[in-house]
């Protein structure tokens, strides 16, 4: 039961991250990769803050999501000067600094990470059990997935796809390309660290590991995978992509190359999808990547 | 100084790429309420001066004022906020978003399109939203595209995309409208259509800058013509001035007609 | 000062390294446009194939750099033929190729994972290592063949693309498929050409990287492919020579900045002078300036 209740928060972490990058790939047209580096962010934060000061869990959202958009604002300052292969490449770099320091910094615990972090409280309650975060990480991709249907169903939305579609013609309409790409950016932001909290509480302990370029990647990967420009298909990605190396332990592939056949199944993925079907599995446009 | 009623001043703009000199000491007025025609063969400069004034281009020297206010240098989104509202000759419709959907991109200062504003959402919202739609069914319906309003704007013809994107540029509410080259590529019955939707905008208080090719809709509609040659202004007056003007009979309208 | 001509020396060892992987990389971009994230995938596979044939089959070195020149043109012959082709032939732009050269890139790592395992491998041709000195500076004989190579594969690429019509044909179609047509060879043709070209060329990269380190593992392609595309572009994007040129340079800032800066800092600063330069010079150092467009 704790395995059945593990997966669905990790799920619900994916659903949460997938959305959060689907808003910048699928809605505005910016193929960030640093969304891994963002949740690491909100990761080191939560764990830092809960081994030397506070395990709150609100206290934890809150400055997770502040320093996640401290670090965005760093990324997206000057990455959003830059378009297309060049926006991504430069968003590239920064996933790659940030996460050498997650690796090479005293303070971030080094390849091994963090570790001994306690279980966090809610309005002094302490959230022990597997099944109590499991609600946690569901609420938060729930306020992720309504808050972002909310803002794209608003003129904000169709702001964001007018980005995507044509940036000079947004310009010439008065309206500021720079700033919509910020707010979407921050926005996303603070979701990606949010998940990094939940992550660090489910696990009470970090691992550097997750929050490299590779996991960068995987995201971008659920994204497509669901489809470019739907939410509704981040998460059924999520869901599907989580749950489908867990088919392994019932197949008769050696434990050892589990890890291997998994990484090869997603690469499979990436390239299926982006050569044949990239309005993704319930995607709504076919070329929303041109 | 710029007289009363000029909303739009060139001086000495020029412009090169490299070694090529696009726009070379541009300098025109163009009077509040009227049509102005830039024209000139391929190479000109034409587009590259309509850069310039929306700020697409920076140029090397020169100022361009609208109205008293210098707007050389701002960004394009300042320039348009100004009053200058610009149509593109390729379009640049947003081709997956509703016919619709593109006019009301275009209307300003919607406080629905702040993202924080669409978080906390609110009546006010649903008002807005309402009225922006009003505003938008009310254009295409002039344009005789409201049957077309929930289509995606790629799936447009290539006429209703020009209406359009005409549609798009008046939600914009500017006073200087730049279009280049609105009537090419339409049938004889849908330019004259344009023809007199543009002299009704100017009766309407919008002033028209135009890049035109077609000889006899420039003669018939404009104001008054600069013509433009390997980037210098070479003549400027009525149309019945620049037609007769030799110069412009023989490096431009003579190779065209 | 002996200790910083040392580190001007390791400098040129590591940009060798770093400009035989970009040159590939900056020929197949120049000739298709896309990023081709794979060819380290590429890069790793053939330096498999290599150690199977060098130390496993005992087949000797000429026969191991032979497998590793015709596995990975072959494998980004393919990838080119298979995936980017059929792409660009559906209007699709490089940018989604770029995307899907991740996946590809992440298929190769892992199935060599799965066939040659994930721990390391010793890629040795026996016998011993020649130790070169000069005054104060020492280098071995891989890392001179190393630096050899690199300079006489710079040197003909740049003749190639200067002076020869195949090049010079390449080159031009990078900025407009139907110029190169003008030559008349067949632009996809050409593109097959840069791929068997440029992945043949990190084919014998591998090698002689992979005998310089002593060591090859599955990850190996990964972390110089990054490399490389910091080279392509503090050199300048779509440009053999400037890439090479850029791969020097980060060499030798890398190794120059072990002076002052902990090792482990390097991969943040690569990445941050990548980020510089993509604001603040975006055509790289070497690259040429491109004429601005309207719009």
């Amino acid at each position: 039961m704790e395995y059945f209740i593990y997966i669905g928060t990790l799920i619900a972490i994916y659903a949460t991250l997938t959305i959060s990058l689907n808003l910048l790939v699928g809605y505005t047209g910016l193929i960030s990769i640093a969304q891994a580096a963002i949740y690491g962010v909100g990761a080191y934060t939560t764990a830092l803050l809960a081994l030397n000061f506070t395990n709150d869990l609100l206290i934890s959202f809150v400055c997770a999501a502040v320093v996640g958009v401290f670090v965005s604002l760093i990324i997206a300052l000057p990455s959003l000067r830059l378009t297309n292969e060049y926006f991504l490449i430069a968003t590239m770099g920064f996933q790659a600094i940030i996460f050498s320091l997650f690796m090479n910094l005293e303070i971030t615990g080094g390849a091994s990470g963090l570790y001994g972090i306690p279980h966090p409280t809610l309005f002094g309650h302490t959230i022990r059990a597997g099944w109590e975060k499991l609600l946690v990480a569901l609420a938060l991709a729930v306020i992720c997935y309504a808050s972002a249907l909310r803002i794209t169903n608003a003129p904000f939305g169709r702001l964001l796809r007018a980005v995507r579609e044509d940036q000079t013609a947004v310009a010439s309409l008065g309206k500021s390309v720079f700033r919509v790409k910020l707010a979407i950016f921050v926005f996303s932001a603070v979701f990606a660290s949010a998940a990094g909290t939940i992550y660090v509480y489910s696990l009470t302990a970090l691992d550097p590991v997750a929050f490299h370029l590779d996991e960068s990647i995987f995201i971008i990967t659920l994204v497509i995978v669901g489809g470019t420009g739907s939410l509704n298909g981040s998460i059924l990605a999520a869901a599907l992509l989580i749950l489908l190396p867990e088919t392994f332990k019932f197949m008769a592939i050696p434990e050892a190359i589990a890890p291997e056949v998994r990484q090869v199944l997603y690469g499979a993925l990436l390239v299926f999808f982006t050569r044949f079907r990239r309005q993704g599995l319930i995607g709504e446009y076919r070329d929303v990547l041109k | 100084m710029a007289s009363a009623d000029t909303i739009l001043r060139l001086e000495a703009l020029s412009k090169s790429f490299g070694g090529l000199q696009a726009v070379r000491d541009l300098s025109f007025d163009v009077n509040a309420g009227t049509i102005t025609s830039l024209i000139g063969g391929n190479g000109a400069g034409k587009t590259t001066a309509f850069n310039l004034i929306t700020g697409n281009l920076v140029p090397d020297s020169g100022h361009i004022y609208l109205r008293d206010a210098r707007v050389d240098g701002l960004p394009p989104h300042k320039v348009a906020r100004a009053g200058i509202a610009r149509g593109f000759q390729e379009l640049r419709l947003f081709n997956r978003l509703s016919a619709r959907d593109n006019v009301e991109a275009a209307i300003p200062n919607l406080r629905g399109e702040s993202i924080i504003r669409a978080l906390i959402g609110g009546r006010e919202l649903m008002d807005e939203r309402n009225a922006a739609d009003a505003r938008a069914n009310a254009l295409l319906d002039d344009l005789t595209i409201a049957s077309q309003a929930d289509s995606l704007a790629e799936r447009l013809s290539y006429g209703q995309q020009k209406l359009l994107s005409l549609g798009r540029l008046l939600a914009a509410e500017g006073e200087l409208l730049l279009l280049d080259e609105p009537t090419s590529g339409l049938s004889p019955g849908m330019v004259d259509d344009f023809c007199t939707r543009m002299r009704r905008l100017t009766g309407n208080g919008k002033t028209i800058l135009l890049i035109e090719h077609n000889v006899d809709i420039v003669m018939r509609l404009s104001d008054w013509v600069v013509v433009m040659h390997q980037g210098t202004k070479i003549a400027e007056g009525r149309p019945e001035e620049v037609r007769n003007n030799v110069t412009v009979m023989h490096t431009y309208l003579g190779i065209t007609s | 000062m002996s200790v910083l001509a040392q580190f001007a020396v390791n400098g040129i060892v590591t940009g060798s390294v770093y400009a035989l992987i970009a040159l590939g990389f900056a020929l197949i971009f120049t000739a298709s446009r896309v990023f081709h994230f794979a060819h380290g995938g590429v890069y790793t596979l053939s330096a498999f194939a290599g150690y199977t044939v060098l130390v496993t089959l005992e087949l000797g070195i000429v026969a191991a750099f032979l497998a590793a020149i015709v596995t990975a043109a072959l494998i980004g012959v393919l990838i080119n033929m298979l995936l980017y082709e059929p792409m660009k032939a559906g209007g699709v732009s490089p940018f989604v190729a770029l995307i899907s050269s991740f996946g590809v890139l992440i298929i190769i790592t892992h199935m060599t994972a799965m066939v040659w395992g994930s721990n390391p491998v010793v890629l040795s041709r026996g016998g011993k290592t020649t130790v070169y000195r000069f005054g104060a500076i020492y280098t071995t004989d891989a890392q001179m063949l190393i630096i050899g190579f690199t300079v006489i594969l710079a040197v003909a690429l740049w003749i190639f693309f200067r002076h020869m019509r195949l090049g010079i044909a390449i080159r031009a179609m990078g900025n407009d498929s139907e110029l190169a047509e003008v030559v008349g060879m067949p632009a996809k043709r050409l593109r097959n050409i840069s791929f068997i070209v440029g992945s043949g060329l990190v084919g014998i990269s591998a090698m002689l990287i992979g005998l310089n380190v002593g060591i090859i593992d599955f990850n190996m392609g990964n972390e110089i492919i990054l490399m490389a595309t910091v080279a392509m572009i503090i050199g300048g994007l779509g440009n053999v020579g400037a890439a090479a040129g850029g791969g020097f340079v980060l060499g030798m800032i890398q190794n120059i900045a072990i002076w002052k800066i902990e090792s482990k800092w390097q991969m943040a600063l690569s990445f941050a002078i990548l980020i510089i330069v993509l604001l603040f010079k975006p055509n790289g150092l070497f690259g040429e300036k491109r004429p601005a467009t309207g719009l």
